[in-house]
């Protein structure tokens, strides 16, 4: 930390398709994981961030400088995250929530994956199967007795639209 | 597990058994019995609305579960109406598991509610 010289310390970290960016310390180490690297003294070159591509790497500093911009007042921060997070398509959040799982910051984890149930609530059993990459390994049979036992959870469920 | 963090977080009890036909690993999460105890615990909804009469004036109070016991809940956020409420009147009908309820505000006005149960929400 460079706090003999008076001025921010600044941080570049390298997304995994070799993107460059420029970050405050102090708003990097919202990410546990940066936080123990700068402590551990091996933040002095490029950071490389192995599991996060350059696009979202953007928009997780986005959101480090925005929030560590606010000071102490949970519901301003609140309200930002629930802006930042408001224009964000499924995509994106999925890719969000990984990053900030590797990234270890729990404030934007939460946000990410309240948001992805959020949005998941009203959607079909299909639309999630699709959006998540996942098989379906009942047998028709199966899956017919699973159907049957919550039949009613199945009213009122959006049309199955890639939305 | 992540799947498991978004699980948890969905509010609606509705969603969360649909979601068992996803697919086994889904099921089992969403079966076992203390990612339920935890989702109900974590719900903002968590209440129910008690039918015995406590040492309170004005109505029967919600209860919500917080760490296995039984509370009464302060408040209710009521959606339709943006206020909040911490106890009823009396369930005056039910019709396809929806309670409709009669409610005292806190300003002593009396309100009709309707109250999902299986949600823990009013519609």
């Amino acid at each position: 930390m460079a706090a003999e010289t008076g001025t921010p310390t600044t941080l570049t970290l390298k997304s995994n398709d070799d993107e460059l960016f420029s970050v405050a310390e102090s708003a990097a180490i919202l990410s546990v994981t940066i936080r123990n690297m700068v402590e551990d003294g091996c933040a002095g070159g490029v950071i490389p961030l192995d599991n996060v591509d350059g696009k979202t790497l953007a928009s997780v500093i986005t959101y480090m400088n925005g929030i560590s911009a606010i000071p102490a007042d949970e519901e301003k921060k609140k309200s930002y995250r629930d802006k930042f997070l408001s224009d964000k398509d499924f995509e994106t959040l999925a890719d969000m929530v990984l990053a900030a799982n590797y990234l270890n910051m729990s404030c934007l984890m939460d946000a990410v994956s309240a948001k992805i149930a959020q949005v998941m609530e009203k959607k079909s059993v299909g639309w999630v199967r699709r959006k998540f990459g996942i098989e379906n390994d009942y047998t028709p049979e199966e899956e017919a007795a699973v159907k049957e036992e919550h039949k009613w959870t199945f009213e009122g469920v959006e049309t199955d639209d890639d939305n | 597990m992540i799947v498991e963090i978004f699980l948890s977080k969905l509010s609606s009890v509705k969603s969360l058994l649909r979601f068992k036909t996803v697919c086994k690993s889904w099921n089992t999460i969403i079966s076992d019995p203390i990612f339920v105890r935890n989702h109900l615990e974590n719900s903002l909804n968590n209440l129910f609305p008690s039918t015995k009469r406590p040492r309170m004036e004005g109505g029967y109070p919600f209860f919500k579960v917080e760490g296995r016991q039984f509370r009464a809940a302060n408040a209710v956020p009521v959606l339709a109406t943006n206020s909040k409420y911490n106890r009823y009147e009396t369930i005056l009908c039910e019709c396809n598991s929806i309670l409709l309820l009669s409610i005292s505000r806190f300003d002593y006005r009396k309100t009709h509610l309707l109250w999902n149960p299986s949600t823990w929400r009013d519609i």
